[in-house]
C-alpha cells in the first residue's frame, strides 16, 4: 500500500535536490572558513583582472590629457593615486565577497541539515517497513 | 474593480496551472525582444541579423537560465561592433566584463534588470524601470539599472556615429578608442539619467517601505515627479537636450506601470487598516495591520439530474474471477433455451419520453433519498 507520508517526504526531498539542492551541497561540502576563503581569493583574482581592464579604459579616455602633462612628480601622483584606488576597490569587492559568502554559506547548511534530517525520516520509514 | 481582482485570482490560478509553459514564453518573448534591439540598433553584421538566427538563438535561450540571454546578448554587441572596429568593440567587451565582474558575478539573478533598461530605452519607456524596481526590488537594483544605461547609451552612440567611425579606419584606431570612451563616459545625457535613476529608485523605494496608507502610489507618483524634475534641472544646467514629451509620457508610463504592480503585488484593503500599540519588558510597539484583498473565484457548478454516477475509486478487478464467471455464463446460455427476438418497437417517441421520466423520477428518488428511506423501512 501507498505510503502518503513517505511519497510527501521523497517529492519534498526530490524537488530541493533538483533545485537549491545541487549547489547547496556543493557549498556545505566545504568548512565555512574554507569556503569564505576561496571566494575571496576568486574575487581577488577577478577584481585585480577587472581594475587593470578598468585602467585600460582610463589610460584610453585621457590619452592626449597624459601626454601633455607627462613629468616624475605627475607619474608618482597618479600611481599613488591607483594604487590608493586599487586598494579601496579590493576592500570593497573582499568584504562584500566575504557577507555574501558567509550568509550563502550559513543559508545552504540549514538547508542541507533539513535535507538530512528528513533523509533519516525516510530510513526511519523503511526500516519499519521492513520489519 | 472587484472583477479585476477576480480576474487576477484567475490569472494567477493560470499561471499556477501552466508556469512552467508560460515562463519559457516571457524568457522566449524578452530573448527575441533583445536580440530584435541589438541586431535593429547595431545590425552591421549581415549573417547575425538575420532574423532566423535571432529566433533560433532566441528558442535556445528560452530553455536556459536568464543570465545566458545576458550573455548572449553583450556577445550579440561585440560581434556585430567588431564590422564596423576592433578598436571599438575591444572597448565595448571591455566595459561588459567589468559588468561581469563587479556586479552579475555577485547576483546573476538580477542581471535580468540590465537586459530590461536597455529595453525601456529603446520602447521609449526608459522611467518605468526606476519605479517598477523601486516597488518591487531593491536598493541594490541601482546597479544593473546603471549597467543597462551604459550599455544603451554605448550602443546609441555608435548607432549615431558609424559614418564618422567607419570612415577613420583602422589608422585612427586609437584615436577611436578615445573618443568613443570620452563620448560614451563624459555623455551629459547619461550621466544625468544615471543620477535621475538612482534618486528615483531610492526615493519610490524609502516611499513605498512607510507605514501611510497608499504607500505605492505616493511612491509611484513621487518617483515620477521626481524624475521629471531632476532630468528636466539636469539637462538645463548641463545644456543636454531632451525631449520634454517624452519625459511627461514617460513618466506618466512609470506611474500606470506602478498600478499595476500594485494591484498585481500589493492588493491591500486601507479601509480595514488596523492600528495596534502595545509593549513589552524593552519595547512600545506601534503595529500598523493592513488586510490583503483576497477574493474568491466564483466556481461555476453544473448539476445533471439525470447524469450517471461515476465512481471516483478505482477498482481492482481479479482477472481470474472474472474468466470463472464468464465460464459459468457461458454454461448456463448453453443449457437454457435461446428466447425468441422480440420486434424493434415503432413508437419510438413515446419510448424515449418514458425513459427520460423513469430517469427523471429515479434521479428525484435518489437526492431526496427515497430509496434510502425505503430500504431502511
Amino acid at each position: 500500500m501507498v505510503d502518503k507520508r513517505k511519497i510527501r517526504l521523497m517529492t519534498r526531498m526530490a524537488m530541493y535536490e533538483q533545485a537549491e539542492g545541487r549547489e547547496d551541497l556543493k557549498v556545505s561540502a566545504y568548512y565555512r572558513k574554507d569556503y569564505v576563503s576561496m571566494k575571496m581569493v576568486v574575487t581577488f583574482l577577478w577584481t585585480t583582472v577587472g581594475f587593470g581592464f578598468a585602467m585600460l579604459l582610463v589610460l584610453a579616455g585621457g590619452m592626449s590629457t597624459w601626454m601633455e602633462h607627462f613629468d616624475l612628480t605627475f607619474l608618482f601622483v597618479l600611481a599613488a593615486a591607483v594604487i590608493a584606488i586599487y586598494l579601496a576597490l579590493l576592500t570593497i569587492t573582499l568584504t562584500v565577497t566575504a557577507r555574501i559568502a558567509n550568509k550563502k554559506h550559513r543559508d545552504s547548511r540549514m538547508r542541507v541539515k533539513r535535507y538530512n534530517h528528513n533523509l533519516l525520516r525516510l530510513i526511519k520509514i523503511y526500516e519499519r517497513e521492513r520489519q | 474593480m472587484d472583477n479585476l481582482y477576480v480576474l487576477k485570482e484567475q490569472i494567477q490560478q493560470l499561471y499556477a496551472k501552466h508556469a512552467k509553459a508560460v515562463d519559457k514564453g516571457i524568457q522566449f518573448i524578452l530573448a527575441l525582444l533583445t536580440f530584435y534591439m541589438v541586431n535593429h540598433n547595431l545590425g552591421f553584421m549581415g549573417l547575425l541579423s538575420n532574423p532566423l538566427i535571432t529566433l533560433g538563438l532566441s528558442v535556445i535561450c528560452a530553455f536556459l537560465p536568464t543570465i545566458v540571454t545576458v550573455l548572449a546578448a553583450a556577445l550579440l554587441v561585440v560581434a556585430h561592433m567588431t564590422a564596423v572596429s576592433l578598436g571599438i568593440a575591444a572597448v565595448t567587451g571591455i566595459v561588459f566584463v567589468l559588468m561581469f565582474i563587479f556586479y552579475i558575478r555577485f547576483s546573476p539573478k538580477t542581471a535580468v534588470v540590465v537586459l530590461l533598461t536597455a529595453l525601456a530605452f529603446m520602447l521609449k519607456i526608459p522611467y518605468v524601470i526606476p519605479v517598477a524596481f523601486g516597488l518591487v526590488g531593491t536598493p541594490v537594483c541601482v546597479v544593473p539599472i546603471v549597467c543597462g544605461t551604459i550599455a544603451w547609451f554605448m550602443i546609441e552612440y555608435v548607432e549615431g556615429a558609424l559614418s564618422s567611425l567607419k570612415e577613420a579606419g583602422s589608422e585612427g584606431m586609437i584615436n577611436q578608442i578615445t573618443v568613443y570612451v570620452k563620448q560614451t563616459f563624459q555623455n551629459k545625457e547619461m550621466l544625468v539619467m544615471i543620477l535621475a535613476f538612482v534618486i528615483v529608485l531610492l526615493l519610490v523605494y524609502q516611499v513605498r517601505r512607510m507605514s501611510v496608507n497608499h504607500a505605492w502610489k505616493i511612491a509611484a507618483a513621487s518617483g515620477a515627479a521626481a524624475g521629471i524634475v531632476i532630468v528636466a534641472a539636469g539637462s538645463v544646467v548641463l545644456g543636454v537636450k531632451l525631449s520634454y514629451v517624452e519625459l511627461i509620457l514617460g513618466s506618466v508610463a512609470a506611474v500606470a506601470a506602478g498600478l499595476i504592480l500594485e494591484f498585481l503585488f500589493f492588493a491591500v484593503d486601507y479601509s480595514r487598516s488596523e492600528s495596534v500599540q502595545y509593549e513589552d519588558d524593552e519595547y512600545y510597539y506601534y503595529v500598523k495591520a493592513v488586510p490583503k484583498i483576497a477574493v474568491a473565484v466564483p466556481e461555476k457548478t453544473v448539476k445533471r439530474i439525470n447524469g450517471r454516477e461515476v465512481s471516483q475509486e478505482t477498482e481492482i478487478i481479479d482477472a481470474a474471477q472474472i474468466r470463472k464467471k464468464a465460464e459459468q455464463a457461458d454454461e448456463e446460455a448453453e443449457k437454457k433455451p435461446r428466447p425468441r427476438k422480440r420486434a424493434p418497437q415503432t413508437k419510438g417517441g413515446k419510448i424515449s419520453g418514458n425513459t427520460e421520466h423513469l430517469l427523471l423520477t429515479r434521479s428525484l428518488r435518489r437526492d431526496l433519498h427515497l430509496d434510502d428511506e425505503g430500504v431502511n423501512e
